[in-house]
């Protein structure tokens, strides 16, 4: 078990959204705040772990034909558990997440990790590759929703970080967020569904650039200088 | 033969421990949920038409809207507004009107407060999917939201955005859903009058 490699395989080198390009409906969607930004990576992390780790056990007992479906039920049944427990627990999260929750059942990124990764690999590898496969996705969340956040309605932190009766940070969605600028100098198509492609577009692009500029490197220089990637 | 067998009983297996581990958690789970509706519910009520009653009592009763036999889907200034249930303050003060209709980009489900006077006392959005930073504003929490919630206070049934020649502010940027929100709390008040005439 390689921890280190796996953690540069899926935030860089193999992320889930840069590179494999998958699960970029509700990415679009849904990075508005960085509260539903962390509260929707924090969900799928903990789905992808816990899928991963299932399928990887389950797997030699699986006949190969009806793979798929045991995959959909596995992940539906991690997918509706976190759905209640949420509903249950942090009601402000569910609901600004919406729909959301239930369609990670039909995240790509999920299925196509049990598919690629855990149904070769045991149980240890499983886990890790959940954990950073879904770190991978949540850091570009974030990245999502601070730059929409920001450019958008000037705006840090809406949902999680409240101000209005000195700094703290609220887990129940309310907080006002920093007002870095009157939202109303903010270009605020980034906060509506076509900003979601424009912002992601534009992190394609940098990312692909970042990516090719380190490959290029490494053919230059040889491994001897390895450079840091950053999403922006 | 054999292996359909195979097959069909391996995914029964997993289907049927997943199901049995979902029963578990919605049993753990399930009076939260409700709790929480229920608390929800309450709270958007007391927001439009607070009663002051001890705890553990009954606040509002829901009415049955069939057995009123009343129009439940009202038309104002051309926009469709459905009435999803009214409920009638435990204090006799007035009704709680629970109106649906579309907004700039779904549908919002909004309560409306109105006095034995014909008055909105107040209105509250529990559901919308308006843009954020912009229609969104409308069931805001923040100062902007709260200003224009409070313009409704003591509307009547002929309330109007100030585009039209009436009182309200529309949120800036946001013309289609005040005016829909605008015409919804129109539409309650107007419904509590047909209410009290058919009594």
């Amino acid at each position: 078990m390689n921890f280190k490699k796996q953690l540069k395989e899926g935030v860089i080198t193999n992320n889930p959204i840069l590179v494999q390009q998958l699960g970029m409906c509700a990415t679009m969607a849904i990075t508005t705040s960085l509260f539903n930004g962390v509260g929707m990576g924090l969900s799928v992390l903990i789905i992808l772990t816990c899928c991963n780790v299932a399928v990887s056990a389950v797997r030699k007992f699986i006949p190969d034909q009806i793979r798929l479906a045991i995959f959909v039920v596995i992940i539906a049944g991690f997918v509706t558990i976190v759905d209640l427990l949420l509903q249950a627990f942090i009601p402000a999260l569910s609901e600004s997440l919406g729909v959301f929750i239930p369609l990670i059942v039909v995240n790509c990124i999920i299925i196509g990790r049990a598919e690629a990764f855990c149904q070769k690999n045991p149980v240890g590898p499983s886990f890790v590759d959940g954990i950073t496969q879904g770190l991978g996705y949540t850091v570009v969340l974030i990245v999502m929703c601070l730059i929409r956040e920001f450019l958008g309605s000037g705006r840090f932190g809406g949902g999680l970080i409240d101000v209005t009766e000195g700094f703290r940070f609220t887990l129940d969605g309310t907080g006002s967020g920093v007002q870095l600028f009157d939202s109303q100098y903010g270009a605020s198509i980034l906060t509506l569904p076509v900003g979601g492609f424009l912002t992601l577009g534009f992190i394609f692009a940098a990312m692909q650039a970042a990516l090719k500029k380190a490959a290029r490197n490494k053919a230059e220089y040889g491994d001897a200088e390895e450079e840091e990637d950053e999403d922006e | 033969m054999k292996d359909i067998l195979k097959l069909a009983f391996v995914l029964f297996l997993i289907c049927a421990i997943v199901a049995g581990v979902l029963g578990g958690v919605d049993w753990i789970t399930r009076d939260r949920i409700r709790e929480y509706q229920t608390a929800k519910s309450n709270a958007a009520k007391a927001a439009v038409m607070p009663v002051d009653l001890p705890e553990g009592e009954e606040l509002y009763k829901e009415l049955d809207l069939k057995a009123l036999g009343l129009d439940t889907s009202l038309n104002v200034n051309g926009q469709k507004i459905k009435i999803l249930s009214v409920s009638e303050a435990a204090n006799g003060a007035g009704w709680v009107v629970e109106t649906e209709f579309s907004g700039a980009q779904g549908t919002l489900v909004m309560m409306v407060g109105v006095s034995r006077q014909l008055r909105c006392t107040g209105i509250s959005i529990t559901q919308h999917s308006e843009t954020s930073g912009l229609g969104a504003n409308a069931a805001s929490t923040a100062e902007v939201g709260k200003t224009f919630r409070a313009q409704f206070i003591g509307a009547d049934e002929n309330v109007q955005l100030k585009k039209a020649g009436g009182t309200i502010d529309a949120l800036s940027g946001a013309t289609i859903t005040s005016r829909s929100v605008t015409n919804a709390t129109a539409a309650a008040i107007r419904f509590v009058e047909a209410l009290q005439a058919a009594n």
